[in-house]
């Protein structure tokens, strides 16, 4: 049972780490080996993600429709299944047609309920934050302005044939250049960070674990 | 070459044509013509040449077919070199006989027409003699007939040599001649037949042509004096009867001379005058034996190849080309030679002012003419219009026309000049060179077609380079592992207070002590390094406060993520929910459930049991646990903005630090846990626990500082770098 359990633990190990190395095989060039650990990434979490959808939601909702006892409740269900049975047909191209509707109401409700949290979660909570912040958020709000100012590229065109912004113009949008520039590098450091953080981790977890495995 | 004089109009004709090409007579050689086709001499009787075999068509040839067509069917036509003359043959076709009699009538009318006949003229109105009719009636009843007085001076030539009368009667008929009118059956046959085609003809029949005999030397025709003193040469009177051949019974019997001696059907103006000695003499000795040769004491040649052989025949290769002089027979020679001297024209001829040319072989020498006077003066008043209208004309310097003037130029008219006009000058519109200007640009714009060549990545760092970064990034990993107190100089340059954020979810956490508390596990494997240890850590802090968890996922490798974590944590008391689908759309549904259980019985369709009813309606607070900032967001939207009590609670990435600090400032967040750097000090500080995560966050801070140094040693390279390229361009 343990050497079958350690069987297993260093199976798993020994898979693991040659995976980690085809992935980070992609420092010298794309190649077969990563070509194939992504394969396998992607394949697995599709495979696990179907499991788990079938497991967790149809199943018991079957059941769950099964043993319902209200004919309401069981009338209300037929509108949904139609309606997933129908989107089935998106799967053939010559019948995707009629998966339209399911399309529709899928896109329609998840718009509305988007837009509401958009709104109602960001927008508004966001402004009325920075409203009530004082100086700090002046400072903020213009620079934020002059971020959304360098995205304007229309201005007036000269005998050239060239656009021309008018100068302060340009300041504003230099100015929002310039703080979108600190902000996505931010991002990036964050970013970066992360996956060094990752990195380290995994190669940290495989030295202690063969470290173990052979020095017991 | 030798020339034939025709024996109506006097016109010299070459001796190969076969009629006359003034008067259109029929030219007859010592009782031989001409076949049209081959131009070999055939006899007179005969109805297809000997030589080629085509057809002969002859007055004589339409007489006796009209006078045997009761006796002949169709016969087939004489073999070719071995025709045998005969009367009675006859061609099959009638109509082309009455062709050629029409034609020669027509011809006759034509050359005449100053004579006028009279189709319907009856016989006695014609110039038919009556006697001629009284024979003809006497041959029919008993057979015999009995010529007047009138015609014992006439003679006619029917001893059958060939020698046909041409409508000039012979002087001195004799008796003999008369004898044989009876005698010979076939000839009376032929008489009847005769005379019937010779009634149709009704008039058409006049005087006949003079044999076209050579008169004696230094003899003129006595009609030369009727010719004009200009020397022009009139056509007789006798021009009607051209070419007309009289069958021989009508020469038996047919007396030309009229009571007076005179020619019959000869006009006025020559009646009275005398025969030429010449022809007097030819119809006086007509029967006697003619010491000339003819043509039948001649041995002509072999027919020639051409038209003997048949197609396909092969050639004999000993035979020579009849057109090869060198091997031409010296008989056929001789008899050549006979044509192509210098005929002995008679003295009337000799006139200095009618000069006839004499040509070169092979070619037709036409009589010079005078232009009339009257054609002069047309000629001389075109002249005058001519010159008014400043018309000059051109005089012919070359050419069959040479020294004509106002010959019509041909030249112009069948091949005109051809003027090179130059191009015209050509001009572009505006639109045009607007239409110009895309056409450019859409020729310029079109993609240049390359041909296809080996995917290769495009130009980036070198390989070693890469190499070298990513080994010192493991060593440095490993270097840490392995050595742990190579990285404590680190922790003199890191910061171990705890930030502000995390120290809120602490608080925060404290408060929901013993209260249900919904952990939300929105990450995947690939970001378990990270969050497993802010999960651990915090589910641990849980534990430790009695909360019960309530672990959702939005991912499906989530839930899993969820049970393996939560069972790593000791004394802990969970209950999952499970996976839920719909992101927005399932979180606002578990909203409503957080608002209150009487409406959590089901989520998304799932039955919930009561107890996470219960603990979903008592949910003192919200731990979200995900790297994307997608997923936190909707938790935000939909979770925490429809229940303003709720209190949400953020362990996140440290990618996700610049994303959650505006809601954490807007307080739409409580408490924030941002990467491993906030849970070291989350750890030592505020739970006062030194796990093994230690070894990895020092390791992590190595690395990130020696990448920071990487980094800053490759901004100021490359800075320099393109400070100098700017500067050299």
């Amino acid at each position: 049972m343990f050497a079958q359990e350690n069987i297993n633990e260093i199976s798993g190990l020994i898979v693991g780490f040659l995976l980690t190395i085809f992935i980070y095989s992609y420092v010298v060039k794309d190649n077969p080996m990563y070509r194939l650990a992504v394969h396998i990434l992607v394949g697995v979490s599709a495979g696990f993600a179907g499991v788990v959808v079938v497991n967790q939601v149809l199943i018991p909702v079957g059941k769950s429709i099964i043993s319902q006892d209200d004919n309401m409740q069981l009338v209300l269900w037929i509108i949904p299944i139609i309606l997933a049975v129908l989107l089935l047909a998106k799967l053939f191209p010559r019948f995707a047609w009629i998966g339209n509707s399911s399309m529709a109401v899928l896109i329609a409700v998840g718009s509305a309920v988007g837009l509401v949290g958009a709104i109602l979660g960001t927008l508004i909570p966001q402004i009325t934050a920075t409203y009530e912040s004082g100086l700090v958020t002046i400072i903020v709000a213009i620079l934020t302005v002059c971020v959304l100012a360098y995205f304007h590229f229309t201005g007036r065109l000269t005998n050239e044939n060239d656009v021309e912004l008018p100068a302060w113009y340009q300041y504003v949008s230099l100015t929002g250049k310039f703080v979108m520039t600190i902000a996505l590098a931010g991002v990036f450091a964050g970013l970066f960070s992360t996956t060094l953080v990752l990195l380290s981790e995994r190669f940290g977890f495989y030295f202690e674990s063969f470290r173990t495995i052979f020095t017991g | 070459m030798i020339t034939v004089t025709c024996p109506n109009c006097r016109v010299e004709n070459s001796a190969l044509s076969r009629r006359c090409i003034s008067c259109s007579s029929e030219l007859i050689i010592d009782g031989h013509v001409r076949c049209d086709n081959c131009r070999a001499l055939t006899p007179q009787k005969l109805e297809f040449c000997e030589l080629c075999g085509s057809y002969l068509f002859t007055v004589d040839n339409l007489g006796d077919h009209e006078e045997d067509h009761s006796h002949q069917k169709d016969s087939p036509r004489p073999p070719l070199a071995s025709a045998t003359p005969s009367l009675t043959d006859s061609p099959g076709d009638d109509s082309q006989r009455r062709d050629v009699r029409d034609q020669v009538a027509k011809d006759k009318h034509e050359s005449d027409p100053g004579q006028i006949r009279d189709a319907s003229a009856k016989p006695e109105d014609s110039l038919v003699p009556g006697w001629l009719l009284d024979v003809d009636a006497a041959l029919k009843t008993s057979g015999t007939a009995d010529l007047p007085d009138d015609a014992s001076e006439t003679s006619v030539d029917a001893a059958g040599t060939g020698t046909g009368v041409t409508g000039a009667a012979s002087a001195g008929a004799t008796q003999a001649a008369q004898s044989r009118i009876p005698e010979s059956p076939q000839s009376s046959e032929e008489g009847s037949e005769s005379l019937e085609w010779i009634d149709a003809l009704e008039g058409d029949l006049g005087e006949t042509s003079a044999e076209p005999g050579e008169p004696e030397e230094g003899e003129t025709p006595s009609d030369r004096d009727q010719l004009g003193s200009s020397g022009e040469k009139t056509k007789p009177a006798t021009a009607p009867l051209v070419g007309l051949v009289v069958s021989e019974t009508l020469r038996r019997t047919t007396q030309p001379l009229d009571a007076q001696g005179n020619l019959l059907g000869v006009p006025q103006q020559l009646a009275g005058t005398d025969l030429p000695s010449w022809l007097s003499d030819q119809l006086q000795h007509a029967d006697e034996p003619r010491d000339d040769p003819t043509i039948d004491d001649i041995e002509l040649p072999e027919p020639t190849r051409a038209t003997i052989l048949s197609p396909g025949e092969p050639e004999d290769e000993e035979e020579s080309s009849p057109f090869d002089a060198s091997v031409l027979d010296p008989s056929f020679e001789k008899w050549l030679q006979e044509f192509t001297e210098e005929p002995i024209s008679p003295d009337w001829m000799d006139d200095d002012d009618v000069q006839i040319d004499q040509p070169s072989t092979g070619e037709v020498v036409l009589p010079g003419a005078e232009t009339p006077e009257w054609l002069h003066d047309i000629h001389e008043e075109e002249g005058e219009t001519a010159e008014l209208l400043g018309i000059t004309e051109v005089v012919e310097a070359t050419g069959k026309l040479a020294g004509i003037t106002g010959a019509i130029q041909i030249e112009p008219a069948i091949a005109p000049s051809v003027v090179d006009s130059p191009f015209p000058d050509y001009s572009i519109s505006k639109e045009q060179l607007v239409k110009i200007a895309l056409l450019e640009g859409i020729i310029h714009a079109e993609p240049v077609k390359r041909k296809r060549m080996a995917v290769e990545p495009p130009p980036s760092s070198p390989v070693l380079l890469r190499v070298l970064l990513a080994g010192a990034l493991i060593l440095v990993i490993i270097l840490a592992a392995v050595i742990p107190s190579s990285t404590e100089w680190i922790d003199s340059f890191t910061s171990t207070g705890v930030s502000g954020p995390a120290q809120d979810l602490y608080d925060q956490l404290e408060d929901a002590s013993g209260a249900p508390v919904l952990v939300a596990f929105d990450y995947t494997p690939a970001m378990a390094g990270e969050l497993n240890p802010i999960s651990l850590t915090l589910l641990e802090q849980l534990a430790e406060n009695g909360s019960i968890a309530l672990t959702v996922s939005q991912s499906a490798a989530g839930s899993e993520v969820a049970s393996i974590v939560t069972e790593e944590v000791e004394n802990l008391e969970w209950m999952p929910i499970g996976y839920l689908p719909g992101e927005a759309i399932g979180l606002r549904s578990l909203a409503e459930c957080i608002a209150g259980a009487e409406n959590c019985e089901t989520l998304f369709g799932k039955a919930l049991p009561p107890e996470i009813q219960e603990n979903l309606a008592e949910t003192a607070a919200v731990l979200i646990l995900t790297s994307e900032s997608d997923s936190l967001i909707d938790w935000i939207e939909q979770v925490g903005a429809p229940n303003e009590d709720a209190v949400l609670l953020a362990g996140v990435t440290q990618a996700l630090g610049p994303v959650v600090n505006p809601y954490y400032v807007s307080d739409q967040l409580m408490g924030v846990l941002i990467g491993l750097p906030d849970l070291a000090a989350y750890e030592q500080v505020l739970l006062g626990i030194e796990s093994d995560d230690s070894i990895n966050i020092s390791s992590t801070a190595l690395v990130i500082w020696m990448t920071a140094a990487f980094l800053l040693a490759g901004l100021i390279y490359y800075a320099i770098t393109g400070l100098r390229n700017s500067r050299s361009e």
